[in-house]
């Protein structure tokens, strides 16, 4: 039938035009001229009445099919063109990307108290109370409750800052140690940290103000291997696994044994280098077992208890793990040196 | 202590290089500072800790390395000889004939007036002396070891103190007046020139050497002028003694003087040393100066040094150290290092005289590990009882504080305590003994400290700049008592906070830029949000002293941008622009922005104290862990319902703060507030000049139910009422 053959030669030129379609304006005149209220297929549905009643069901079925696939042309050159116009769009949002970044004002703590932080985890970790002190303290506690009577020769190594007869800028934290002694019973463990002053003139590797840290613990069968075993456990969490470590005699009035401890170098690994001037070893901190005065002081059974004590200067761990190599620069405050770590 | 190997080689033979053997000494504790070779001469300088005075001499050092190296000691001669002289010698010498020879004892005499300061003085009398320089060879030992050669009499005193650590002193004996020595307490006001050429005034608390009539020596320190040893010098007075070493100690603090021989008497020198040592000047004596040796020493002993035998129990030894070592190998330690041991269950110990370190057992234990080797001690952790680890209050909350004030993109900057008095308007903590006169008290603010960041930086064309810190101040006590320390945070921010390509040139911080970041302070420490109000004027602040003493003196803030934050009533902080006046004294590019913060006040209002109460250094007592500074921060689920935000613009004089419009919106608005935020402040045509407009946007919600918009206009009219009232403020649509 001749009026099929209409049809179907509509659908051809309806793809033909939504093809032809370029824009989306292009594509809504088609769609009108085949599917709009005067278009073409709404046109064709009108001369429906005019077929006989036995063509009418087959042809109805032919013009519907006929509208659905013009719709779906229609709609599937729109997608394409849709498509096409936000590629464009987004073509022409193209930037540089290589511009540099738009930097926010980063605040940062500074490498002293992030190196006290990490030491304090790491000790933390190992079941230390983490304390703390005043920094102005009688004479008689920064001394000679640490074995240091008035006029003992280790002083000169301590030479202090006094505020009055009585009252001293503690010379090491050390000091607070005797606090918690003197406020707990054993088992204890803690860490002390802050500020500590000695009348050292400022120079690459001494300020007269630092920082230092000083731990302790005390309990039945504690050992110098205990000591050891604890500081050694720290250097490698906070230098790195590989790091081995040395102790070797020396002298503290509060300590004895008393003990320095070293750690292979870190710039070298402990081939030897300037840092660690040829011998491949950094001395870092000093310790030994509390001497058995210093907890008869505190009323601390020293027979029953035994304990072991450490301290260090924070400022030479953190310089070395950060390769500083002037103290100077941790005090002054440059912000081309705060904002590097 | 520097040692010659060439010397040190003299009493033991060493096959090793200076570095190993460096290394060696190391391990049993006397650290090589350095290794200096100066021609073929090679000097160890060994760093000697302050209990180890018999390591202060070359022979100290040289029983340390015969232990290592498992050598004997060659002693010099003359040392340990009984008395002396050498007879063929003192026949030499000139005499009359028939007559006995004189003893010394005979030609001086010593008395004691101080045996706990003096417990033991020995002269020796030498005659027929020709001053001179001493030998070449000695010389250069001399100068190798740091002393500087003088003449052959000084050289030898000398030569013995860093041969054998027995300091002694040489007297030109005719000058002694009386030919007789006093140990005594100086006089009040007495004077005595000393070989150094200073003129001192001693007091009793020093003691001397006196002769009939004057001090002619500080004791066991430094001689006198006036007996020195000279060109014209034929008789020579030699002291060896053993003195007190607190004493010497004082002493030498007192005076000020730090000499060789005090260094050594202070650690304590070998009580039994000084005849030995007088035998060994005697030889030497006789060998470099021409001199004779009077027969007999004068040796006062008023004093007894106690020895005392230590008990060591070998299972103790082992039970602090955490190393097996057998009583047999304590025992071959002990003795090696010349203690007398009694063997047994429990060790006796009797330490050598020259070992005054040597008192408790724990000394002992040392010894014995130091010797068997710290290395060979094994690595353990502790046993028995864990401990919780906790942190206190304080040190967790400056933990907070820091993270939030560099969250808010300030760096953290560690100034010095130590700080000059005389820029300070306020009185400050004063150090007795400041090392520099820039570094003569302790701050009271943290704020000038900054301000000196901002000029650091601005000088090294640093121009943005956004600094804190966080540390403690120090006020004075009236009663000349305890000073008192307060934690504190300074803030001090100049320049741009935003950086890059096309940023606004205005991206600079300002006054309300540290107004948010103290907000965000206080927020984080779980406190309600703190009022604001002008600082007084200074001026006026000036009168009432005590005000705020621990927030910055007054010179450093603009008058009309500062404001003091409270919370509670309790003033915690001030804050504002810096005073242009310093700006420009500092040469600072910008304005600057300040804040002082009482951290200390803060932290006990968020513990639910006073501002008064202090919580820094709070140890606590028991080991459960201790409540954290500010309460937990509990957190809401989303609104089920939604909002309705309606704008309000409010036209406002000057002179109405706008906390007080704030304050009146809120109040106004009733429960179904959920927010309001000023948005825009705008003063200019067309608002009337005198008055500026403040536009807040009202965020209203119930938590139960969709708000209708006649709700929300009701209570707009109320705000819009109540806002009319405040002062007769216009509103506009």
């Amino acid at each position: 039938m001749a009026e099929f053959d209409r049809l179907a030669e509509i659908e051809r030129e309806a793809a033909e035009a939504c093809a032809g379609a370029a824009t989306e304006a292009a594509l809504e005149d088609v769609r009108i001229r085949y599917l709009g209220r005067q278009g073409v297929v709404a046109q064709a549905f009108r001369t429906l009445g005019q077929f006989s009643s036995g063509e009418r069901p087959r042809l109805g079925q032919a013009l519907n099919a006929l509208k659905a696939s013009i719709e779906a042309a229609v709609a599937q050159r729109a997608e394409t063109l849709a498509a096409g116009a936000r590629g464009a769009r987004l073509s022409q949002e193209r930037i540089d990307v290589t511009l540099p970044g738009r930097p926010l004002a980063l605040g940062r703590t500074h490498v002293l108290t992030r190196a006290l932080d990490e030491i304090a985890e790491i000790f933390l970790g190992l079941g230390f109370e983490i304390v703390e002190g005043p920094e102005v303290e009688r004479d008689h506690d920064n001394f000679e409750r640490l074995n240091m009577p008035p006029y003992h020769p280790a002083r000169d190594a301590q030479d202090s800052f006094y505020l009055g007869p009585e009252w001293v800028l503690r010379t090491h934290t050390t000091v607070v140690d005797v606090h918690v002694l003197d406020t707990r019973r054993p088992p204890m463990r803690a860490l002390a940290y802050g500020h500590c002053y000695r009348r050292d003139p400022a120079d690459a590797s001494h300020s007269p103000m630092f920082q230092q840290v000083d731990g302790f613990m005390v309990d039945e069968r504690v050992r110098f291997s205990d000591l050891k075993g604890v500081l050694l456990h720290f250097a490698r969490a906070f230098f790195g696994p590989e790091t081995r470590a040395r102790f070797v005699p020396s002298y503290f009035p509060f300590t004895e044994p008393s003990a320095e401890m070293a750690i292979s170098c870190v710039i070298c690994g402990g081939s030897g280098c300037a840092v660690c001037k040829r011998s491949g070893w950094l001395e870092i901190l000093g310790c030994g077992m509390f001497h058995p005065r210093v907890l008869e002081m505190a009323g601390i059974d020293a027979e029953r208890y035994t304990a072991f004590a450490f301290g260090m200067g924070v400022e030479r761990p953190a310089m070395l793990k950060h390769r500083i190599d002037d103290i100077r620069l941790l005090y002054e405050n440059d912000l081309r040196f705060l904002r590097q770590v | 202590m520097r040692v010659p190997l060439d010397w040190l080689r003299e009493y033991v033979t060493v096959d090793e290089e200076a570095e190993a053997l460096a290394d060696r000494l190391a391990g049993v504790g006397l650290p090589a500072e350095a290794i200096e070779r100066v021609g073929d001469e090679v000097v160890l300088d060994l760093e000697i800790t302050a209990n180890r005075p018999d390591c202060m001499s070359v022979l100290g050092v040289a029983r340390e390395v015969a232990l290592l190296l498992g050598q004997r000691v060659r002693r010099p001669r003359g040392l340990g000889d009984p008395v002396r002289p050498p007879r063929r010698r003192a026949v030499a010498a000139p005499r009359r004939k028939g007559a006995a020879p004189v003893r010394a004892s005979a030609r001086a005499a010593v008395a004691i007036e101080d045996p706990v300061g003096c417990p033991r003085f020995t002269a020796t009398v030498i005659e027929g002396v020709r001053v001179g320089p001493a030998p070449e060879w000695m010389r250069r030992r001399l100068e190798a070891a740091g002393v500087r050669a003088v003449n052959n009499v000084v050289d030898v005193t000398n030569y013995v103190m860093l041969e054998t650590g027995q300091p002694m002193h040489a007297f030109d004996y005719d000058r002694i007046e009386g030919h007789r020595l006093l140990v005594r307490r100086a006089r009040p006001g007495e004077l005595l020139e000393t070989l150094d050429g200073v003129s001192r005034t001693l007091d009793d608390a020093v003691l001397v050497v006196a002769d009939a009539g004057r001090a002619v020596a500080v004791a066991g320190i430094i001689g006198g002028r006036a007996t020195e040893i000279g060109p014209e010098t034929t008789t020579v007075l030699l002291e060896a003694a053993y003195w007190d070493p607190a004493t010497i100690s004082r002493t030498a603090r007192r005076l000020g003087v730090r000499t060789e021989a005090g260094a050594r008497f202070e650690r304590g020198a070998d009580p039994d040393l000084p005849p030995r040592a007088q035998a060994r000047a005697a030889v030497l004596l006789e060998e470099v100066s021409g001199g004779r040796v009077l027969p007999g020493i004068v040796d006062a002993r008023p004093g007894r040094i106690a020895v005392r035998a230590i008990r060591l129990r070998p299972d103790r030894a082992v039970a602090v150290l955490g190393v097996e070592i057998t009583p047999g190998e304590m025992v071959r330690i002990l003795r090696a290092l010349g203690c007398a041991v009694t063997p047994g269950r429990i060790l006796k110990v009797i330490a050598p005289t020259f070992r005054p370190d040597l008192v408790r057992e724990e000394d002992l234990i040392e010894e014995v590990i130091r010797v068997h080797g710290y290395d060979r001690v094994p690595l353990t952790l502790p046993r028995g009882v864990t401990t919780p680890g906790t942190v206190v209050p304080a040190i967790a909350a400056d933990r907070r504080v820091r993270a939030v004030l560099s969250r808010c993109g300030l760096v953290e900057a560690l100034t010095l305590t130590l700080v000059s008095s005389a820029a300070s308007e306020v009185p400050l903590v004063p150090v007795v003994n400041p090392l520099t006169q820039d570094q003569d008290a302790l701050r009271r603010s943290l704020v000038p400290g900054l301000v000196q960041v901002l000029a650091t930086n601005a000088a090294r064309r640093t121009g943005d700049v956004q600094v804190f810190e966080l540390g403690r101040v120090f006020l004075p006590d009236r009663d000349g008592g305890r000073p008192a320390e307060r934690r504190a945070i300074a803030i001090a921010a100049m320049g741009r906070w935003r950086f890059g390509w096309n940023v606004p040139a205005d991206a600079a911080v300002d006054f309300y830029h540290v107004r948010w970041v103290l907000d965000a302070l206080v927020d984080s420490l779980g406190l309600p949000a703190a009022r604001t109000e002008p600082a007084p004027d200074p001026a006026a602040a000036a009168g009432h002293g005590r005000a705020a003493p621990h927030l910055g003196p007054p010179a450093w803030w603009h008058p009309g941008r500062t404001a003091d934050l409270s919370i509670g009533g309790n003033r915690v902080a001030r804050f504002g622009e810096m005073h242009p006046d310093q700006v420009e004294r500092y040469r600072l590019p910008h304005r600057a922005y300040l804040a002082e913060v009482d951290l200390e006040a803060l932290y006990a209002l968020a513990s639910g104290g006073t501002a008064a109460d202090p919580v820094s250094d709070e140890i606590g007592t028991a080991s459960v862990p201790p409540r954290p500074i500010g309460p937990t921060r509990l957190m809401r689920g989303l609104p089920r319902y939604p909002d309705v935000e309606r704008d309000l613009a409010a036209v406002v004089p000057d002179d109405v703060p706008a906390a007080r419009v704030e304050e009146v919106i809120r109040e106004a608005a009733g429960p179904l507030l959920e927010a309001v935020e000023l948005f825009d402040v705008y003063a200019g045509a067309p608002i009337p000049p005198g008055r500026r407009n403040l536009a807040y946007r009202l965020r209203l919600r119930a938590p139960d139910r969709t708000l209708v918009a006649g709700e929300a206009e009701e209570i707009l009219d109320r705000v819009r009422i109540a806002v009319r009232v405040l002062a007769g403020v216009e509103l506009r649509e």
